[in-house]
């Protein structure tokens, strides 16, 4: 079971890695995740949102023990 | 309230530009800022019943945020500021060294908790206000950014159903918990190790100066 757990992590990761392949090598159809990202912290909500998840991934690994 | 434009021109390549400062916001900002607020909302409910108050304080800080900036109330602090720039050796510099003070210092200790809390304290201003004018893509560039979005969304999504499953099945014994990891568990036996933990802060440290240099138009 904690086989099947992981693979679900590697398939998502694996998800991300073939989104971010795809969007490099057809940019047309798909836009590639910096410029997605230009456009949605152009929003200052989901900024604040993005950056909230991101200090709190610093603070979970880095200071309270994950 | 938030970054809402007045007007539009068109820069000599062509790019459509918005200017100008309303108070007001479309129907469809309104929802996707309503949006953003419940993600806020969920994740810090559910650090707060995790068991773990003090990682849902910046969720619940930032949905109050959100929520005091949607009345208005933040009116003041609404200065467009430049978006910020730093040579490139200074900015590995900054990294590289905080990096070999994360990996040097005790795991999980007060050294560690300074050092995050000063990058998302410095991170706080270049998020919350803007230079303008903001780029506006052209209509071909919005559907293929929209399919990005949507993209990327389903695999976040994948990535929270998946972990919120595992929590949830974990709970009943250690025999369960054991079978069903969180993804913290599985990266912590790195973060454990010093050198791997340095790498790992630098790319946080990265991640973080590579957000705040994102959405403001000219140099994307």
């Amino acid at each position: 079971m904690r086989e099947l757990t992981i693979a679900g992590y590697v398939v998502v990761g694996l998800a991300a890695l073939a989104l971010a392949v795809f969007s490099r090598l057809r940019p047309a159809r798909v836009a590639p995740l910096g410029k997605a990202l230009d456009r949605v912290f152009a929003s200052r909500a989901a900024r604040i949102t993005l950056m909230v998840f991101w200090f709190w991934l610093g603070w979970h690994f880095f200071v309270a023990g994950a | 309230m938030g970054t809402v434009f007045e007007g539009t021109d068109t820069s000599p390549d062509g790019r459509t530009h918005r200017h100008g400062r309303s108070a007001s916001k479309t129907g469809a900002e309104r929802w996707a800022d309503a949006a953003w607020l419940f993600v806020l909302v969920a994740a810090g409910g559910f650090q707060v019943g995790r068991g773990a108050p003090i990682e849902g304080i910046p969720f619940i800080l930032g949905a109050i945020a959100l929520a005091l900036d949607s009345l208005g109330w933040l009116r003041p602090l609404n200065r467009a500021i430049a978006q910020p720039g730093a040579p490139s050796w200074v900015v590995a510099a900054v990294i590289a060294v905080s990096a070999v003070v994360i990996g040097a210092a005790p795991e999980f200790g007060w050294v560690a908790a300074v050092v995050v809390a000063a990058a998302g304290v410095a991170a706080v201003r270049p998020t919350w206000g803007r230079r303008e004018p903001e780029y506006l893509p052209d209509a071909g560039e919005r559907r293929g950014i929209s399919r990005a979005a949507l993209c990327w969304a389903g695999v976040a999504i994948a990535l929270c159903l998946w972990e919120l499953a595992s929590f949830f099945l974990g709970l009943p014994s250690a025999r369960a918990d054991w079978e069903h990891p969180a993804l913290s568990d599985l990266v912590k036996p790195a973060v454990d190790e010093p050198l791997a933990r340095a790498v790992l802060f630098a790319a946080w440290l990265a991640t973080g100066w590579a957000f705040v240099r994102r959405g403001w138009g000219e140099s994307s």
